[in-house]
């Protein structure tokens, strides 16, 4: 039998907060964040928060009644709004691991039907009671049904965290998104709440999107909101990566532009493989930083860069004069320290041009 | 007095008696480098073709791997890789390798223990099948080639170009040293074919046809979610277009350049050994 007594409504405000503060801290500050189809998730997901937490005060605010019809209906929105959430994590998730929009949409259905089985279910409860048979007003007795539901949700927190994990070891952390942080709070809160008669696997859940929205959060002072690449502090901190022999970075183009800059990101992510990590310290110029110390492939990639531009300008009015790319790579101490002065000395003092090999 | 000429494409014409045709065609390519010994007017004496390894690689020292052989006598040997010696030191080359047939390097062991090798028999990298041997595997009665597979032939060169390079600045695999080089008709267009995933290729299958009409994979990566299922349909690919297009006799040579090649070669062929080989090395610098 569950009591729906002053605890329960204790944690379902206390949830309610979590709910609201994380959906806050999920919505972008800055309009030019939400050309970044990860934000766009991120800003989705914190709507759905904010708005599953007003309907869950609203329908809260009815409690003092003497009818249970507003208490099961606080939970059915409570239940909907953390299993939604769930949903969104999930495709938050797929997305940061794999960044792949055909890979989310392969997958899209897998996610989304134990969240559509429980919203049903819980929607037609409110209506027709079929997760609890009420005793009395305030006592319910629950169903096979509830504890089947019970179970699936369990199931929706703890496979894709393992899941994740799994990819975690084999993948590793991917930049500013850290699955361990995020997936182990949650397997502990599900396997507590089977192994012991607490029920923290929300608290868990909460915790590990806790940590997610922090690393977002650290995630955009790094950002150039225009083109979507890294901004110039985030060169800083890589260049340290890489004086002090951190980090998997073997080489880099440095590719110097007159004219539309953001036209020519858009070159870039056309012409650049997948995921290429692009930093942008001025309008004129873009540093791509390569796995590959292998020259001969630097050059081909910055011989194809210099096609797309041109391409570009064919079919464009607004053009872009690429001027050259100089490639480098970091043999050892001193190419490395070369490399990173031919990079200040572009970006202090405008560019040069010609090749040059370091 | 003998004369050391570089064999190029432009003079090869002359050479072409004493280089088989398949490794003939590699000297059009910049890793590939042969050198031939010739006194007055008489054929030549020596001829030998190597590729250079990680030469513009900074990462990884540069190795120089022997290919070919050909040597009248032990003293035309021992004057071929004089020059050699003088040509790969110049390039700060760590090592020399060669892993040859036994057939190629029946004539040429003693040659190569004179000028340093310590040579030893050894299974090669190329396993060799027939399309025949192709047409029996299992994995081509059941599954389905999927629509986001397209053959090269359906490519223009600038995406072919880009999935290229998608694939090789995404792949930890050993490939071939000219790869991100090589033209689009380098590779056999009806049975190379690539992966696509969000506009972007994520997958190809190189297969290359030598001079002598024997098939060659050249590359095989796939680096999306699901690049095993991609593989597995690239390669599914290919064995259809072969065995459909090609006679059962045609030879396929499958490098195994890493273990992963090689794990996958095993899965496919478990009892097929590759060719017996000659191996050995020598270090040219440290």
């Amino acid at each position: 039998m569950i009591m729906f007594d002053d605890i329960f409504v204790t944690l379902t405000f206390d949830l309610v907060a979590i709910l609201i503060i994380l959906g806050l801290c999920m919505t972008p500050k800055n309009p030019d964040e939400k050309n970044n189809p990860g934000t766009r998730i991120f800003m989705g997901m914190g709507i759905c928060v904010i708005a599953g937490a007003v309907l869950d005060i609203i329908s809260g605010s009815r409690l003092f009644g003497d009818n249970l019809f507003p208490i099961i209906c606080l939970s059915t929105l409570g239940e909907i709004t953390v299993i939604g959430f769930m949903f969104f994590l999930l495709l938050y998730t797929d997305y940061s691991f794999f960044r792949s929009r055909d890979h989310l949409r392969r997958h899209f259905a897998a996610y989304l039907a134990p969240f559509a089985f429980i919203a049903v279910i819980v929607i037609i409860n409110a209506f027709a009671g079929i997760l609890y048979t009420p005793v009395d007003d305030q006592v319910v007795t629950p169903t096979v049904l509830y504890y089947a539901v019970g179970i699936i949700e369990d199931l929706y927190l703890f496979i894709p965290a393992a899941y994740f994990l799994m990819c975690y070891v084999k993948y590793g952390n991917r930049k500013f998104f850290h699955p361990l942080s995020i997936c182990i709070p949650i397997l502990c809160g599900v396997v507590l709440s089977i192994v012991t008669p607490f029920s923290v696997q929300f608290l868990g859940f909460a915790t590990g999107l806790a940590f997610l929205v922090f690393s977002r959060i650290d995630s955009w002072r790094f950002i150039d909101v225009k083109t979507g690449f890294y901004n110039r502090a985030y060169l800083e901190y890589v260049l340290k990566m890489i004086a002090d022999k951190k980090g998997s970075f073997k080489g880099m183009i440095i590719a110097d532009i007159e004219g539309d800059h953001i036209a020519f990101s858009r070159v870039l992510k056309e012409e650049l493989p997948s995921g290429s990590e692009v930093v942008v310290p001025d309008k004129g110029r873009f540093v791509y930083l390569a796995d590959s110390g292998n020259m001969t492939e630097l050059d081909a990639l910055a011989s194809l860069i210099g096609l797309g531009a041109e391409e570009h300008d064919e079919d464009h009015p607004d053009k872009i004069l690429f001027r050259d790319a100089v490639c480098s790579s970091f043999k050892d101490d001193e190419a490395i320290q070369a490399a990173i002065r031919t990079l200040k000395l572009r970006i202090n003092s405008g560019s040069e041009t010609g090749r040059e090999q370091i | 007095m003998m004369n050391m000429i570089q064999v190029t494409e432009e003079n090869l014409d002359e050479f072409r008696d004493l280089i088989p045709e398949d490794i003939a065609e590699n000297l059009s390519r910049q890793p590939y480098h042969c050198i031939a010994l010739e006194a007055g007017d008489s054929d030549p004496s020596a001829a030998l073709v190597w590729e250079f390894k990680y030469l513009n690689d900074v990462t990884k020292p540069t190795l120089s791997r022997l290919s070919w052989l050909h040597a009248r006598d032990n003293e035309a040997g021992s004057d071929i890789f004089s020059e050699y010696g003088a040509i790969v030191k110049e390039v700060e080359t760590r090592k020399s390798l060669v892993l040859m047939p036994e057939d190629d390097a029946a004539g040429v062991t003693d040659v190569l223990r004179d000028v340093g090798f310590d040579l030893k028999k050894a299974e090669g990298e190329n396993l060799i099948v027939t399309v025949g041997m192709l047409s029996e595997l299992d994995i081509i009665k059941k599954g389905k080639v999927p629509d986001y597979l397209s053959p090269l032939e359906s490519l223009m060169a600038r995406s072919f170009r880009r999935g290229l390079m998608n694939c090789i600045f995404h792949t930890k695999r050993e490939k071939l040293e000219d790869l991100s080089c090589l033209p689009m008709e380098w590779f056999e267009p009806e049975l190379s074919c690539s992966v696509q995933m969000d506009d972007k290729i994520t997958g190809m299958l190189l297969v290359h046809k030598c001079s002598s009409g024997r098939l060659r994979v050249e590359f095989m990566s796939a680096t999306g979610p699901d690049a095993k299922k991609d593989l597995l349909h690239m390669v599914r690919f290919s064995i259809l277009q072969a065995v459909s297009n090609y006679p059962e006799d045609t030879e396929v040579i499958i490098p195994r350049r890493d273990e992963s090649s090689r794990k996958l070669a095993g899965y496919f062929f478990p009892d097929r050994k590759g060719v017996s080989c000659v191996f050995g090395e020598r270090t040219e610098s440290e």
